[in-house]
């Protein structure tokens, strides 16, 4: 048996090839498909986690606790890299003129805190030099040149500290505010601040706050938990070795609370540890769960293209092995032994092609991904990936071998009937699979539109996505039913135009084959579903990554609101920064301000709207009624946004009451109208419910938070910045953001999710499915049409004229399944996109079409199918009729 | 002492062999054969002595290792591939034992078939093929596809399209090989009957003697060599 196995599998190295290609594909491709999960499971944990900057917080529970001491035990914990003392507290600032104190929170940090954390901008003068107040309180009257005077808890005396200089704590607001209120993500925010050196603290202030703590005094202890900000939190801020989080996850959040139980053991009692770490992996578990999902589905249509494909291979192997299983019959063979070889030969094809697959699936992941992707993937979980595509191997193997046996237990007139059929109903025809499959596809996509699945609910950008399994199977369904669908109306179009009674006799040879091909379609009309399925599953994929990159973008645009935003120091005067010149294209002021809607509060923009429309990158995505032009119009209109116009039911036209504060303090009532409902209103971080025209506001000299400056064609964003922040100096005057650095900090778990690596593997899988495809049919038409191709030699056909049914028929192939299969997947794409809205922070854009891209994968398929075809005509052409016709 | 005909089909000293692995096979050996214009010469031969082979070198679907084989005077070996296609269209018609049509064409394009390929317009095309039809008494089953003909009809198919052009001759290999003996008869009938009305020689290879009985002349093969060579009469009288 070894030995006619061995012969069978050297003396047919093309039909090896074949059935090593049939176990390659699907397994190459599903194992890159959990190759990749496991790649972008590792990089979720870490991706969960960049963006937390303290990653925990050891806040004492009272202010007895020696921070000098714990800082230095909690340090020595393994997996800790860092502990920094920080405390804020609540202090009431004398006037020097002995007027009501003004409220400020006073922070303290060591100077190494300062240098190390960005998110301190000392504006002028420095720590060392004393304590830094906010632009705001400087600005104000609470501060004299010199010194400032604090009124100390427990009626202790007023504790004078020196001035050093001014800072901007506005970006320090997540690390140093804790959430308050019933939104999330609502801070409380002091704009009155003062910085002071952890040592002055504890020499200045601690003892006055330790013995009103010991008389039982009013400074609250407890730190955490609370809705309004504490009036004392006195911690140790860490940073941990991110090494010692696991790759998964859920894996990684336990390891944090081990960590911060650890933490919490160094003193009894003393702290309560806030782990900021396990919070966001704990947001990232169920992202990972969802890309887990979001990823099998992208990827795997191309799996069940390329098994259905292979077991196509599987077929063209049986039709080609009949004649040796016939001789071995001869010869003596009994049908167990017949099986038996063929198993053989198939388990041997089976591990050889699960292991190339495996690697080539190792290998496109790698090539796909950065370097180092697989560190820190556990071997285990690889092992699990490497099984499951092993396992697939096996059962693609397994579905060959009953293809193949079934084929060679058929009598020989079956084969020889099989050749004279004409006219194809496979079973997914006949039992209508394609209608069955675009109702299923429909009925889901109403469920999830019924049940609001396409749109996204209040406060959609921090709430933890929730995908259906089920429905994530409608694009899947739609996308099968319409192919099927598809090759069914070609079929029903070709058989109709092709009737003997309708014809008359073909004009040229080339009508002739055309006709041929149309009465005898089911190898075409399988190789064109085939082919169809593959193009549209990769037009899809390549579709809906390029509008989920453009969705992305376009969030961080509306985010940030233009190319560059210029946050000018809260200081009196106010900065003027450089905003004109060759390098600008246009610039707006913005100005949020908070105004009270009834009774409850709500930010408001006021814009310039000549200036604003002119600046903005992002164009203000409406719902209803007109859009800034409207505030031109009309400086009375107001533009609400769409949460806030559901919730207090405001419509176009509706009467808005806006009250305002004046500079005095007394509120001011503006009665505007609703213009416009918008959906999303540059800019939209920080975000605000309302925008008016300035001209509307009660003191329209207030100053500008921020501007928006878009840079002018020719000069990039980063030349601009440098210019402006070189007009600066070391003032600090003005700081400037950019959408690269905007794009880079909104990298969060599910909505960073690297499509493209997983379409690259796909793009490259979908070419190779057509391409074999053609091939697998180019081999049908060897084996199956030689006798015919031999006696159309016998009556004079020249090799040209030979090839032209065949050549005709590959090219047909993949025009029709590139004709079909762009629409279907550009179809496919529009509804996942609608489908997967939950991934966007605004509402799903429209798909956008990668041409180039598509025009590359119509390319590398048009190319690979060209080979395939070229290899069978050659064989076509190399083959002698006399041998052929002998053999019968 | 009339004559000798012009042979319109000549082979001299005709050889072919096959390697097997290390070993030659000896299909055909020094073989020199001479039909004339509208003779009819039947192959005879046990299995394997070389009958299709020969009829398949007369053709010029195979090219022989040794002598030559000339149609109308054409040696083939000396065409290229295309003329040889082109010369086997315009001037051969062939009859093969089964599957011979094409099984996507109806029985009127199977016959249209050589003259399609040859490039000759509609307008010709349909009355010829109609006509060759008829003449094989199928005309009112000219739609019909390969598997909606009995083997019969599938045999006067092909008899038709090896006519329908007017070649030279008509090289048939074993064409009443799976018919029943009533079939064969009438079958051979027709395509002798109707090659001799266009002219045509037939080189006929069967097993069959009441098919050979139609020929003017009986070649016997055996192991590739002509073993002996007779006319019908003679051969009937034996």
């Amino acid at each position: 048996m070894r030995p006619m196995m061995i012969r069978l599998l050297t003396r047919f190295p093309r039909r090896v090839t074949v059935g090593l290609l049939g176990i390659v594909l699907p397994v190459g491709m599903l194992a890159a498909i959990v190759f990749f999960v496991d790649s972008a499971s590792r990089s979720m944990s870490q991706q969960s986690v960049a963006n937390v900057k303290v990653d925990l917080q050891a806040v004492a529970t009272n202010p007895t606790v020696d921070m000098v001491a714990l800082t230095a035990q909690l340090v020595a914990v393994p997996g800790v890299v860092s502990a920094e003392r920080f405390a804020a507290v609540d202090v009431d600032v004398v006037t020097p003129s002995g007027s009501t104190p003004t409220r400020a929170r006073l922070f303290a940090v060591d100077p190494a805190y300062v240098a190390a954390h960005d998110w301190v901008h000392v504006t002028s003068g420095a720590l060392a030099s004393g304590a830094l107040v906010s632009d705001p309180l400087a600005s104000g009257v609470a501060v004299s040149a010199a010194t400032l005077q604090i009124a100390l808890p427990g009626g202790e005396p007023f504790a004078t500290l020196p001035v050093g200089g001014t800072t901007d704590l506005r970006d320090a607001t997540p690390f140093w505010m804790l959430p308050a209120g019933d939104e999330q993500g609502e801070v409380v925010f002091s704009p009155n601040a003062i910085l002071v050196d952890y040592a002055t603290f504890e020499r200045s202030v601690l003892p006055a706050i330790r013995t009103d703590f010991a008389a039982g005094g009013g400074t609250a202890k407890p730190a955490v938990n609370q809705t309004t900000l504490p009036p004392l939190s006195i911690e140790s801020q860490m940073v941990i070795d991110r090494k010692i989080l696991a790759a998964d996850p859920v894996t990684a959040a336990r390891n944090a609370t081990a960590l911060r139980r650890t933490l919490e053991r160094v003193d009894p009692g003393a702290v309560t540890v806030v782990d900021n770490v396990g919070e966001a992996l704990g947001a990232a578990r169920t992202d990972a769960t969802n890309a887990k999902i979001l990823f099998l589905l992208i990827g795997i249509p191309g799996v069940l293209v390329a098994a259905a494909l292979s077991l196509t291979a599987s077929a063209a192997l049986a039709a080609s092995q009949r004649r040796e299983q016939a001789l071995l019959r001869l010869r003596g063979a009994t049908p167990a032994q017949l099986r038996r070889l063929a198993s053989s030969v198939a388990a041997v094809v089976g591990v050889a092609g699960s292991a190339v697959g495996l690697a080539a699936g190792h290998l496109a992941v790698t090539a796909s991904r950065s370097s180092g992707s697989w560190s820190g993937t556990s071997a285990s979980r690889l092992a699990v990936s490497a099984t499951l595509a092993v396992v697939a191997g096996a059962g693609v193997t397994i579905a060959g071998l009953r293809v193949l046996s079934k084929t060679t237990a058929q009598p020989t007139f079956v084969e020889d009937r099989r050749l004279f059929e004409r006219g194809w109903s496979p079973t997914w025809m006949r039992r209508r699979l394609d209608l069955i499959a675009l109702g299923v596809g429909a009925v889901i996509l109403a469920v999830n539109a019924a049940t609001g699945g396409f749109t996204r609910t209040p406060g959609g950008e921090t709430q933890t996505l929730a995908l259906g399994f089920f429905v994530l199977l409608g694009p899947i369904a739609l996308w099968l039913g319409s192919a099927m669908l598809g090759v069914r109306i070609l079929h029903r179009v070709g058989t109709r135009l092709t009737r003997p009674a309708g014809t008359a006799l073909a004009r040229t040879w080339r009508g002739a084959n055309l006709r041929f091909i149309a009465r005898r379609p089911a190898r075409t009309g399988a190789t064109v579903l085939l082919g169809t399925l593959a193009i549209g599953f990769g037009v899809s994929l390549l579709t809906f990554v390029h509008t989920y990159d453009k969705g992305r973008s376009r969030d961080v645009a509306i985010g940030l609101g233009s190319d560059l935003r210029v946050i000018p120091a809260q200081v009196t005067p106010a900065p003027t920064p450089p905003l004109t010149g060759a390098d600008i294209a246009a610039m707006t002021p913005m100005r949020r301000l908070a105004a009270t809607v009834g009774s409850d509060r709500r930010n408001v923009y006021a814009i310039e709207t000549a200036t604003y429309s002119a600046t903005v990158t992002a164009k203000p995505i409406m719902q209803d009624g007109a859009g800034v032009e409207s505030l031109a119009d009309n400086p009375n209109g107001v533009l609400v946004g769409w949460e806030f116009a559901r919730d207090f039911a405001i419509h176009t036209g509706d009467t808005v009451k806006l009250s305002y504060k004046d500079v005095a303090g007394k509120p001011r009532v503006v009665a505007y109208t609703a213009t416009g409902i918008f959906r999303a209103f540059a800019p939209a971080s920080p975000s605000s419910e309302l925008v008016v025209n300035v001209t509307s506001l009660p003191s329209a000299a207030m100053t500008p938070d921020f501007y928006l400056v878009r840079a002018a064609a020719g000069h990039s964003t980063a030349e601009v910045t440098a210019r402006i922040n070189a007009a600066a100096g070391k003032s600090a005057s003005w700081r400037v953001a950019t959408l690269a650095a905007a794009f880079q900090r909104e990298q969060t778990t599910l909505a960073s999710l690297d499509l493209r690596g997983l379409a690259r593997i796909e793009t490259g899988g979908t070419a190779l499915v057509t391409a074999i495809g053609i091939a697998v049919l180019g081999a049908f038409v060897v084996l199956e049409r030689r006798r015919e191709f031999a006696v159309l030699r016998a009556i004079g056909a020249t090799t040209g004229q030979l090839l032209t049914g065949p050549g005709i028929e590959g090219a047909l192939t993949v025009i029709a399944s590139i004709l079909l299969g762009v629409p279907i997947g550009l179809a496919t794409a529009a509804v996942s996109t609608r489908i997967l809205t939950l991934l966007f922070s605004l509402p799903a854009p429209s798909i956008a079409i990668p041409v180039g891209q598509l025009a590359v994968l119509v390319g590398v398929t048009l190319v690979g199918a060209s080979a395939a075809l070229a290899g069978a005509l050659v064989t076509l052409a190399r083959q002698r009729p006399s041998a052929v016709l002998r053999e019968a | 002492m009339s004559p000798e005909p012009f042979p319109v089909l000549s082979a001299q000293g005709v050889s072919r062999h096959f390697s097997q692995g290390s070993s030659s096979v000896n299909a055909v050996q020094d073989v020199s054969l001479s039909v004339a214009a509208g003779e009819v010469v039947a192959l005879m031969g046990p299995s394997g002595c070389g009958k299709t082979t020969l009829l398949h070198l007369l053709g010029g679907l195979d090219l022989a290792d040794g002598g030559s084989v000339s149609l109308d005077g054409t040696n083939w070996a000396l065409l290229s591939p295309r003329n040889r296609a082109v010369l086997r269209r315009r001037r051969c018609g062939f009859v093969f034992q089964s599957l011979a049509l094409l099984p996507m064409a109806t029985a009127l394009e199977n016959v249209d078939a050589p003259m399609l390929l040859d490039g000759r317009p509609r307008g010709d095309r349909t009355p010829r093929a109609a006509a060759m039809l008829e003449r094989v008494g199928l005309a009112h089953k000219s739609d019909q596809f390969p598997d909606q003909l009995s083997g019969g009809e599938q045999q006067r198919v092909a008899i038709a399209r090896a006519l329908v052009h007017g070649p030279a001759v008509v090289l048939a290999d074993e064409p009443t090989g799976s018919l029943d003996s009533a079939t064969a008869q009438d079958i051979t009938n027709v395509l002798v009957l109707a090659a001799r009305d266009h002219g045509a020689a037939v080189v006929l290879v069967t097993h069959d003697e009441r098919v050979a009985a139609h020929a003017d002349r009986i070649v016997r093969l055996d192991s590739g060599r002509i073993a002996a060579a007779e006319s019908a009469r003679t051969a009937g009288g034996r």
